[in-house]
């Protein structure tokens, strides 16, 4: 070996670690500029509001203020955030990352992905040159690729915070609800992200150093450090055009619950595992009519054929059914125990439609109630669509003396029935409008009937802080 | 001359009495306070479950609670700390619903066995209730105050009870409020509250219950309440959960009231639910005032059913003896005189209608049906599991049709087999593997021929009222062949 040659060898260790130290903070000044390349990006986008909910649990409509994050989507105004965040709110005000206020409307509420989109005046994008961002793919995310998660949390409006993807997949278990009472995240996996999210980063983005919406900052985990969760963007991105196109998303109903197959393939009679196990059918839906039972395996739904052999997989069946065309005959193929072949059967779904009904206060009689629609049969078990169900009792008020509780359903007033909220209203109107007059409930919860007796005249003990 | 004093007595007892309700209760002093708090405060152990080191683990966990009614009902936190995990002063996350083996203890040293039959997650509170209460007994309890609305400087007492090293003596605590928060709504800060009485209540100065200590009621949503943890127990005050609580101690009676009926062939049966009808409900619907029931619900397959009783059916007279039930506390002396009779003798109800037109109904009684508490009961060793037939309060509560096929879990080792599967108590079994299982009978065989067979995996097919649900268990049946150690 020539001596140059073996200097150079020699060398070349010593070489690397005088530049190790350079490359490192060239690298770190790198990834800096990054982030003040996206919190530019971000921060222009970025949206606190503050909403006006109305809670209508304890008896009476009473006003909630409370805060949150959001992000513009375009130059016509539209801004992502959360459902529990803007959905139903009454008012909306924003501030923008230069501080002025405005106010929004709702544009589209979706409580089954938690997602919402309000919508504040083009003009004002264009006057304050904001940049909306616009979003990336989840489905290529890294886990331990840095985010950055925008936000107010605690109120603390334009945070920024750091982290990494935790996971790309967390499943979270079925049968969430969120605090207004409707079922919600059964059609997303979601990523988690050790960035911070505290409360009030709610409807905030996630991004990554491309400056790419990745996620929607949801959730955070109460009684644990930086362990938060973001709506994959797949999902957003698909439910924010519609709710920006039609106002709503319209999915389908089946009625079935899935449960992964795991490695019991054997137990169901397969070889291999494919397909989809049905853990339960709802008694009344579209499946349970389709003549399709619990501990069938599901291999092909229309055009759809595979296998759901992990909870993480789960979502992803969900979003299957909720895409079948509303109303229209579907070919399903299962695998039945005990039987090698598989078994055709037609299912046609229903629109899922909302989730709760409008609510209403009966304020002379200390109560409110909200109507039910056909998917609230469903998730309360809810004998049928009539009547309205009582949401809350005011303490001390008429209705609690009288005994009437929440959760009932109000199937007549004074031996009248009533079909639905427009019914209890013009009733209640009917019978409140001159000298207040007891008036008769019938109540039903389930299987069991009950009178409730209401004397607005009576003299109130009302009491109940408020 | 005696009989007159005797009369006079009386008569001023009465008088007395009467308008004591009515009155405010007098002040206590704190000796008094000290005497009767301690009466109804409980120091209420519960076994917890958790995953460490991916095994399942079970620890005991302590917490506060007192009693609110003379039957033994009990309102207690909704989720409980760890005090081997205090110093953190972390919450375990475990809410009532997950927790078992509760026991209460009271500083006289009564000692009561306990389950769970209320739970309200916004609220963050409980209700148990004593199952083991003799006959008989009634439970000193505290009484509740509503409408109170305190303001900043207001001071409450409070107690909670030392350990069982310190012979659970009871423990003055005085708080007092420093702050009203509006958000997340209507809670009192309180000085001088540690987590140590969370879960006690707040007296005021004349030994009613005006709330209870209590975390903030979070929710695992992030914009729910929006506002910092406030990391400590505040005053819930009582207006904010009584509508729950009216509620959960009517469900809680509901239930009670099937498990009490004592399902001894030799008690009769007439299978309604019913309420009060009370003079104001007869004097609006146009019907004799004076006491009677309105049915609420007719049990399938029950004798009222056979007899054409239908819901909201109003019965005055039984026998031709106005029904004296005009208050809910009447109903239970109702079902005990129906209990009373023979199972097959006939009894005559008078049904009044709105117009006035009144009809007998004669119904012929029958023997109760088997409830829970009597249920035949199989345990499989094996599995460490106990299943027992299913009875009608077991299918109603789960709103399923008399003849639903199936075993209903009656107990379940978390480690075993079985319980690690997810089977928990409460689910109905309806197959393991490929054998139909409809009821002990055919439960044993299923199991027998599993037992048998040694599967590596055994399919549990089980349901909850109308959601069903696949649970496998993995065996370990070398541990079989181990000898014992």
């Amino acid at each position: 070996m020539q001596p140059t040659k073996r200097a150079a060898l020699l060398l070349a260790p010593l070489l690397l670690l005088l530049l190790l130290p350079a490359n490192t903070e060239a690298r770190n000044r790198e990834l800096q500029q990054a982030m003040y390349d996206v919190q530019e990006r971000a921060l222009s986008a970025l949206v606190n509001i503050q909403p006006i909910t109305e809670s209508y649990t304890r008896g009476e409509r009473r006003k909630q203020s409370s805060i949150g994050s959001g992000f513009l989507i375009d130059d016509q105004g539209h801004i992502v955030t959360n459902y529990h965040v803007a959905g139903q709110a009454k008012q909306l005000m924003v501030t923008l990352s230069n501080k002025e206020r405005l106010e929004a409307d709702l544009v589209g509420e979706d409580p089954l992905t938690d997602l919402a989109v309000i919508k504040i005046p083009a003009e004002k994008v264009a006057e304050y040159d904001l940049q909306p961002l616009s979003f990336g793919s989840s489905s290529d995310l890294q886990v331990g690729e840095f985010v950055m998660a925008f936000g107010s949390p605690l109120a603390l409006a334009r945070t920024m915070t750091f982290g990494i993807v935790s996971n790309t997949e967390r499943y979270l278990p079925e049968g969430m609800s969120l605090p207004s009472g409707e079922r919600t995240g059964e059609f997303n996996t979601w990523i988690q992200t050790d960035a911070a999210i505290n409360p009030g980063n709610s409807g905030g983005p996630l991004i990554d150093l491309d400056g790419r919406v990745v996620g929607v900052n949801a959730r955070g985990a109460v009684f644990a450090d930086n362990i938060g969760f973001a709506i994959p963007a797949d999902t957003a991105q698909r439910v924010v055009a519609d709710l920006v196109s039609v106002g709503e998303v319209r999915r389908s109903y089946a009625g079935i619950q899935f449960q992964a197959l795991k490695d019991w393939e054997a137990l169901f009679g397969l070889e291999v595992p494919r397909g989809v196990l049905i853990a339960s059918i709802e008694p009344g839906s579209p499946a349970a009519a389709s003549g399709l039972v619990a501990g069938d395996i599901i291999t092909k739904l229309g055009p759809w054929e595979g296998t759901a052999r992990f909870e993480e997989e789960l979502p992803a069946v969900y979003q299957l059914i909720a895409d079948l065309p509303i109303g229209a005959d579907v070919s399903v193929e299962a695998i039945r125990r005990g039987g090698d072949e598989t078994v055709s059967f037609t299912l046609t779904t229903v629109e899922t439609g909302r989730l709760q009904g409008d609510r209403f206060e009966a304020t002379t009689w200390g109560f409110t109630v909200k109507g039910i629609t056909d998917q609230m049969v469903f998730d309360f078990e809810l004998p049928t669509a009539e009547g309205v169900l009582v949401e809350g009792v005011r303490t001390g008020g008429p209705a609690h003396r009288g005994q009437l509780s929440r959760g009932l359903i109000i199937t007549s007033i004074e031996n009248e029935p009533i079909a639905d909220l427009d019914a209890f209203k013009a009733r209640y109107e009917e019978l409140t409008a001159g000298d207040p007059v007891d008036v008769l409930l019938t109540t039903q919860r389930w299987e069991a009937f009950g009178l409730v007796l209401v004397k607005p005249g009576e003299s109130a003990t009302e009491g109940g802080s408020r | 001359m005696r009989p007159l004093r005797f009369l006079t007595v009386l008569a001023l007892a009465v008088v007395l009495a009467a308008p004591a309700h009515a009155r405010k209760p007098k002040k206590q002093s704190v000796p008094e306070f000290y005497a009767a708090a301690a009466e109804v405060i409980a120091t209420i152990q519960f076994t917890q479950e958790f995953v460490a080191g991916g095994a399942r683990q079970q620890t005991r966990g302590v917490t506060d609670g007192f009693v609110i009614s003379s039957d033994g009902l009990v309102l207690v936190p909704g989720r409980v700390r760890f005090p081997q995990r205090g110093a953190s002063g972390r919450l375990s996350g475990g809410s009532l619903p997950e927790l078992s083996g509760f026991e209460l203890r009271f500083s006289d040293g009564r000692e009561y066995a306990a389950e769970v039959v209320g739970f309200d997650d916004d609220l963050n509170l409980g209700l148990l209730r004593i199952v083991d209460l003799p006959v008989g007994e009634a439970m000193p309890h505290v009484t509740f105050r509503p409408g109170v609305q305190a303001d900043v400087g207001d001071g409450f007492r409070s107690m909670t009870l030392y350990t069982e090293e310190y012979g659970r003596k009871p423990v003055l605590a005085p708080v007092s409020v420093n702050a009203l928060l509006e958000v997340p709504q209507d809670l009192w800060s309180l000085a001088g509250a540690s987590s140590s009485i969370l879960g006690a209540p707040l007296w005021d100065e004349r030994g009613q219950v005006v709330g209870v200590v209590a975390e903030v009621p979070m929710s695992p949503w992030g914009g729910r309440q929006m506002v910092p943890d406030l990391s400590g127990p505040v005053g819930l005050p009582y207006d904010r959960f009584s509508a729950w609580l009216d509620e959960a101690q009517a469900s809680a009676r509901a239930e009670q009231q099937v498990v009490e009926e004592e399902p001894d062939q030799d008690q009769a049966w007439l299978g309604v639910m019913f309420q009060p009808l009370d003079k104001d409900l007869a004097n609006h619907i146009g019907v004799s005032a004076g006491g009677g029931i309105i049915v609420t619900r007719v049990v399938p397959g029950s004798p009222a059913e056979a007899a054409g009783v239908q819901a909201l059916d109003i019965l005055v007279e039984l026998n031709g003896e106005r029904i004296a039930v005009l208050q809910p506390s009447d109903t239970t002396a109702f079902s005990r005189q129906i209990r009373a009779f023979d199972p097959g003798a006939v009894v005559k109800f008078t049904r009044e209608r709105t117009d006035g037109a009144r009809d007998v109904v004669p119904v012929t009684l029958a023997a109760t049906p088997t409830s829970e508490l009597h249920a035949e009961r199989r345990t499989d060793e094996q599995f460490e599991l106990t299943v027992r037939e299913l009875t009608l309060d077991t299918l109603l509560a789960q709103r399923l049709e008399p003849g639903t096929p199936g075993v209903a879990v009656d107990g379940v080792t978390r480690a075993g087999w079985a319980g690690l599967s997810g089977v928990n108590v409460g689910l109905i079994i309806q197959r393991i593997n490929q054998h139909d299982v409809t009821d002990l009978d055919s439960f044993d065989a299923a199991m027998a021929a599993v037992e048998e067979q040694r599967p590596d995996q055994v399919l549990f097919f089980v349901r909850h009222g109308r959601t069903t649900r696949f649970f496998v268990a993995e065996p370990d049946w070398d541990e079989v062949d181990e000898p014992a150690p």
